[in-house]
């Protein structure tokens, strides 16, 4: 192994993700807030004859924020926290720079093909796993070169010890290439079917029935577990300590809190299934899991709201600070939302409503989308050398986007809980009170409030898109690289 | 084997497994704060491990023997 001291850490791919979560960013946030408008008015399904169908965006939009914005942002800080907290840099190794770089590339091409395919209606209908078969297999061969590029890295550190972030993306890697291979056991129709006519991007699943939808869940549960809720925890394990200069509050309770997430979460995702054919006994777990998963959720966000302890005015002074915590609170509330909706008589009004959505997407515009702004902004001034652009811009999106996130969670729980107590709602003799009709023309209102929240969130993501980009090509230039907090010109 | 006896040795599996795991964390927990507490090992030095994150650095707990030398 080289000496250090010559040595400086790589950020190309770093750079070269950190661009691919704004675009996608972009992309996916974009056709969320066009399906919201959607769903508040129908006719606007029309404007693109099938390309701008409901059926046709809502794939695009989950598949663009899950595996576009957000693995972009796993991808862009875990080869920056995994070089900085292993202390190795992929200078030191050929291989692994170019393992890196083809991941990237592929990765890139894969998600660009997934929105042609989508939207030209390819799908396996599975949800968040719609990618057809030739897609599926390009996921697997960018996701082991990760896995190379990760252990490899692991493998030429310099620290001994393992910090806690490097764990939960190692869970990460581990969780979902198991989860996704047997999510996606498909048999491509167009070599068995003989004389029929069937296209070559046509698979149908190996599992039938109750067993589909088991591992459906199991794999769609843990797709939040392991792309939303881990990496994301090891993302602010790194960058909350590191902006605030203060250390963990508690890394006994950030190992435990791993350990307990690790165990508790993989059984949670039968309470998708609740009061459906699946065993009793599994949609009990699923709740009863779900319920403990309580635990090593807020054992991780106490931890990082206590390491704040005792500097609590950088809330004030710092913007970024401000995203962390915020998401830091939001992820207390999703998950205490989350089993409270697991909850077998909950969800029998939950289950089916504008709840759910709502419920999801606090926990992905408040804690992930946060967080991974939060990251990308950390990692500026040190990757592009320069000074963040506007401190302003940066308060004036965050209280544009929580005021988004607020109409959007809000709107959606009061659509749900009404849409829940109408579905049920009977007379003396047994007849249901209100057609199906009744409930949309109540629900109105809130899908445009959703809508509207949804764009105050799309608006200051553009600007932090603008933030970057003036960051990257006009900020003031460092001399050195900034120890804690991120330097930002008013 | 019937359905019926198939399900209920999938009901005590799960238990037993769960309670194993149970035991198991729980005795984690109890050697990481015992540890800690007879100063065995430091756990919390960790969190340094973000502050110092420099490549010019010193490894909290360097991995080579050559760069203890060298530190």
């Amino acid at each position: 192994m080289q000496s250090n001291a010559q040595l400086e850490y790589d950020y190309s791919v770093v750079k070269l993700f950190t661009f691919t979560t704004i675009l996608f960013g972009i992309i996916g946030m974009t056709i969320g807030v066009i399906l919201a408008f959607q769903l508040a008015f129908p006719e606007l399904s029309n404007l693109a004859g099938e390309y701008g169908t409901f059926s046709r965006l809502r794939p695009l939009h989950t598949n663009g924020v899950a595996f576009g914005f957000t693995l972009s942002g796993i991808f862009a800080t875990w080869y920056y926290v995994g070089q900085r907290t292993l202390k190795m840099s992929l200078k030191e190794s050929k291989f692994l720079m170019r393992v890196a770089k083809l991941h990237f590339w592929l990765y890139f091409i894969t998600i660009l093909l997934a929105v042609v395919t989508l939207i030209s209606g390819y799908t396996t209908s599975k949800e968040y796993a719609e990618l057809e078969w030739p897609l599926d297999l390009l996921v697997v061969v960018w996701w082991v070169l990760w896995g190379v590029a990760m252990f490899g890295m692991i493998g030429m550190r310099r620290e001994r010890a393992i910090y806690v972030s490097i764990w939960y993306y190692m869970s990460s890697f581990l969780a979902i290439a198991m989860l996704y291979i047997f999510n996606n056991m498909e048999v491509p129709t167009f070599f068995w079917s003989g004389d029929a006519p069937s296209s070559l991007m046509h698979s149908i699943s190996m599992y039938a029935g109750t067993n589909d939808a088991l591992v459906q869940w199991w794999y769609g549960h843990n797709a939040v577990a392991f792309v939303f809720t881990a990496p994301i925890i090891g993302m602010i394990y790194y960058y909350l300590p590191k902006e605030s200069g203060q250390p963990v509050f508690s890394y006994k309770l950030s190992v435990l809190a791993f350990w307990g997430l690790m165990f508790v979460y993989l059984w949670a995702g039968g309470h998708h299934l609740l009061y459906s054919t699946v065993p009793d006994w599994m949609q009990t777990m699923g709740s009863t899991m779900s319920v403990v998963l309580i635990l090593p959720s807020w054992g991780s966000a106490i931890n990082m709201l206590l390491t704040m302890k005792g500097e609590w005015q950088q809330l004030q002074t710092s913007p970024l600070i401000k995203f962390m915590i915020l998401a830091s609170t939001f992820y207390m509330l999703s998950t205490i939302e989350g089993p409270i909706q697991a909850i077998k008589s909950v969800n029998a009004i939950a289950h089916f409503t504008d709840w759910i959505p709502g419920h999801v997407h606090d926990g992905v515009l408040g804690w992930v989308g946060f967080m991974v702004i939060a990251g990308l902004y950390h990692m500026a001034p040190r990757i592009f050398k320069r000074e963040l652009y506007s401190k302003k811009l940066m308060d004036t999106q965050f209280w544009l986007q929580t005021t988004g996130i607020v109409l959007y969670f809000t709107s959606m729980w009061i659509a749900g809980i009404t849409q829940g107590m109408m579905w049920r709602a009977y007379d003396d003799y047994g007849s249901l009170l209100y057609s199906f009709i009744d409930t949309v023309e109540v629900l109105h209102p809130y899908y445009t409030l959703r809508g509207i929240g949804g764009l105050f969130y799309l608006i200051g993501f553009f600007m932090f898109a603008f933030n970057m980009y003036k960051t990257a090509t006009s900020g003031r230039v460092l001399e050195r690289e900034p120890e804690y907090a991120s330097p930002m010109a008013s | 084997m019937s359905q019926e006896t198939l399900m209920t040795f999938a009901g005590y599996g799960k238990f037993f497994l769960t309670l194993f795991i149970f035991i198991m964390f729980y005795g984690y927990a109890y050697s990481i704060y015992k540890r800690q507490r007879t100063g065995e090992r430091d756990f919390e030095k960790y969190s340094n491990l973000v502050l110092n994150d420099s490549l010019d650095s010193a490894p909290l707990e360097p991995r080579y023997k050559k760069q203890n030398k060298n530190d």
